[in-house]
C-alpha cells in the first residue's frame, strides 16, 4: 500500500484544561470531561469542529454507550461529533495521535482531544478486575493476573538482568514522591524515603505498593489547531502510535518496551532530534519499573542505566522526567492520562507549570496502553 | 459476581485442559494460545498440536492484591514458563509451599481456577507445579 499525499499542515496547542486529579465522589464522568473541555476551549479562544475523546473505563463505569455524543448534548454542543478512542490507559495518547492526523491531513482546523475517567465510581474491590481487563482475558486475566504481575515479572528480570537491588527501584519511587510534592496539583503530595517503600506491602513481588502508581478521576483536554488557522504557543513537532500486538508470553525480551521503542524512533525521525535534544518529558510510570524501562526504551538514557542515574539527578538537571511527579503522584487517570502528559508539558514548555521548572525548547510525551501493547510518543517545542 | 456465559469457557477447553496450540503447517511455527495467521511467514494454514506438559519456570511473582473472584485463593503464584518445546506461558504456579525459584522444573496439572459462587459456574484450566511436589 503506497501513502497517500496529504496536505501538511503544521499543528499547534492552542489551549489546554485539566481537573485536579482525586476522588471526584460528588462528579459524574460529563462533568468532569466538561470542565477540562470547556477550560481548554476558553485558554485558545476558538471552538473545536470535532472532539475526540478518551477513556479506559467509562462505558464500564457508568454504564453508558456513546459516552461522548451524551457528553456533547449535556455541553450544548449538538452539532459536534464526538469520536470515542479506547486504547487501555493509552487512550489518550491514540485520541492525540488520531487527532493529529486529521488536522495535519486537513480535514479539520480545529479539534478538541479529551480523556476521562473515573476508577473511584466503582466499589474498591472491584479495581483489580477492572484493571485486568487490560490483559488478554482468555489466558492471563482468566487465571488471574492483573497488570502488576506482568511488571512484577519484568522488574524481576530487570533487576536480575542489570544487577540491581529493590532499594535501586526504589529511588525512582522517592524521585516521583519529591516531585509530586512540589506540584499543587499532584495527587499525592507527601514525599517518601526508600524506608517508605522498602517497608510497604508486597503487592507483587517483588513490587510493592510504593511502585504502583494510585488510580484516580480525572479528565484533561487540549484543543489542537493547523497553525496557519489559529495562534498556538506549543507545536505539536511529531505524533505516534507504534503497536507491540505481541503477548506477553512469547517476548524475548521482558526489559524493552517495544511498543515505546518504535514509537520514539519514528516520532525523532518525524521532528528531526535526537533524543539527547529532548529537555523534558512525562512518561508513562503507572508501574515505577515502566517509568524506569521508557526512559529507557525511548533513548533518554542507556540500557540497565535508569536507576543509577536516577540516584545521581540526572533526570532532575540532564533531561526533566515527569516533573509533574508522574503518573505515580501526579495520579494515574488511565485512559486520561495521556492527556494529562500533554497538558504538563505545553505547560512546562510555556511557563505555566504550578511548579518549578528550569525553562526548555524541547518536550516528549510518553503514553502506554497495556502492558506494552500499544504507546504514543508525541514531540513538543515551544514556539 | 457477575453472570457468566458457559460457551466462552467451554469453547477452548482443548486450550485449557490439554494445553493444545497450533502449528504452521508452511513454516512450523507453534504457537500458544492458537492464533489464526503465522506471525512469522503470514501463512493461513495452521493446524492443531498439544504442547509438552513439562518445562521449567524462568520467572514468578507472587500476587497479593487479586481480582475479586480470587480473594479464597490468595495468594496468586504467577509464573513464566517455558515449556520443554521452547513455548512460553503465562500460568500459575501451584503447590509451592512458599518461594519458587527460576529454573524449577514444573508440570502441567488441571486445577479450578474460580467460582462463580451465586450462579455455580465453576471455571477449569492449567496451572503448573514444581516436578518435586508429585508423591
Amino acid at each position: 500500500m503506497s501513502k497517500r499525499v496529504m496536505p501538511d499542515s503544521k499543528v499547534g496547542i492552542a489551549g489546554v484544561g485539566a481537573v485536579v486529579p482525586g476522588r471526584h465522589y460528588d462528579r459524574t464522568p460529563s462533568s468532569l470531561l466538561a470542565q477540562a473541555l470547556l477550560s481548554a476551549i476558553d485558554a485558545s479562544g476558538v471552538s473545536p469542529d470535532v472532539v475526540y475523546v478518551a477513556s479506559m473505563t467509562v462505558e464500564q463505569v457508568s454504564k453508558q454507550l456513546l459516552f461522548g455524543s451524551y457528553a456533547m448534548a449535556e455541553l450544548g454542543l449538538k452539532d459536534i461529533l464526538a469520536i470515542r478512542v479506547e486504547a487501555g490507559d493509552g487512550s489518550g495518547g491514540l485520541a492525540l495521535y488520531n487527532a493529529f492526523l486529521a488536522v495535519k491531513s486537513g480535514a479539520y482546523d480545529c479539534i478538541g482531544v479529551v480523556g476521562v475517567d473515573k476508577p473511584h465510581d466503582i466499589v474498591s474491590t472491584e479495581l483489580n478486575t477492572l484493571l485486568s481487563a487490560l490483559l488478554h482475558s482468555d489466558y492471563e486475566a482468566y487465571f488471574g493476573a492483573i497488570p502488576t504481575s506482568l511488571a512484577a515479572l519484568m522488574a524481576d528480570q530487570y533487576l536480575r538482568k542489570f544487577g540491581y537491588e529493590y532499594e535501586d527501584l526504589a529511588e525512582w519511587v522517592v524521585n516521583m514522591h519529591s516531585k509530586g510534592s512540589a506540584n499543587p496539583n499532584a495527587y499525592m503530595r507527601k514525599r517518601a524515603t526508600v524506608k517508605d517503600v522498602v517497608e510497604s506491602e508486597v503487592v507483587a513481588s517483588p513490587l510493592r505498593l510504593y511502585d504502583v502508581a494510585p488510580v484516580a478521576d480525572g479528565a484533561a483536554a487540549v484543543i489542537l489547531c493547523n497553525t496557519d488557522k489559529v495562534r498556538t504557543d506549543v507545536e505539536v513537532a511529531s505524533v505516534y502510535s507504534a503497536p507491540n500486538n505481541t503477548l506477553f508470553a512469547w517476548r524475548d525480551d521482558l526489559t524493552t518496551l517495544y511498543s515505546t521503542r518504535r514509537a520514539s524512533e519514528v516520532v525523532y525521525k518525524m521532528a528531526g532530534i535526537k533524543p539527547s535534544d529532548v529537555g523534558v518529558a512525562e512518561v508513562h510510570d503507572s508501574y515505577s519499573i515502566f517509568g524506569v524501562l521508557a526512559v529507557e526504551s525511548l533513548g533518554l538514557c542507556g540500557l540497565g542505566k535508569a536507576l543509577a542515574l536516577v540516584k545521581e539527578g540526572y533526570f532532575d538537571s540532564k533531561v526533566l522526567i515527569n516533573m509533574s511527579g508522574g503518573l505515580k503522584a501526579r495520579g494515574n487517570t488511565l485512559g486520561a492520562s495521556g492527556l494529562y502528559q500533554l497538558v504538563e508539558i505545553y505547560n512546562q514548555l510555556t511557563g505555566k507549570s504550578p511548579y518549578k521548572i528550569e525553562p526548555r525548547d524541547v518536550g516528549i510525551v510518553h503514553n502506554m496502553g497495556g502492558v506494552d501493547m500499544v504507546s504514543t510518543v508525541a514531540v513538543l517545542r515551544r514556539v | 459476581m457477575r453472570r457468566e456465559s458457559a460457551p466462552k469457557f467451554w469453547r477452548v477447553r482443548e486450550q485449557y485442559y490439554r494445553i493444545v496450540g497450533v502449528k504452521c503447517t508452511e513454516c512450523g511455527k507453534v504457537y500458544f494460545p492458537p492464533v489464526l495467521r503465522c506471525g512469522s511467514c503470514g501463512s493461513r494454514k495452521m493446524e492443531p498440536l498439544e504442547l509438552s506438559n513439562r518445562g521449567k519456570l524462568i520467572s514468578a511473582s507472587v500476587l497479593h492484591q487479586v481480582p475479586a473472584p480470587f480473594e479464597k485463593a490468595k495468594p496468586l503464584v504467577l509464573g513464566l514458563v517455558e515449556l520443554e518445546n521452547g513455548i512460553k506461558m503465562l500460568a500459575q504456579i501451584v503447590d509451592t509451599d512458599g518461594e519458587v525459584k527460576p529454573g524449577t522444573e514444573v508440570e502441567m496439572v488441571v486445577r479450578r481456577v474460580c467460582v462463580d459462587g451465586r450462579y455455580g459456574l465453576i471455571k477449569y484450566g492449567y496451572k503448573f507445579r514444581p516436578v518435586r511436589a508429585r508423591t
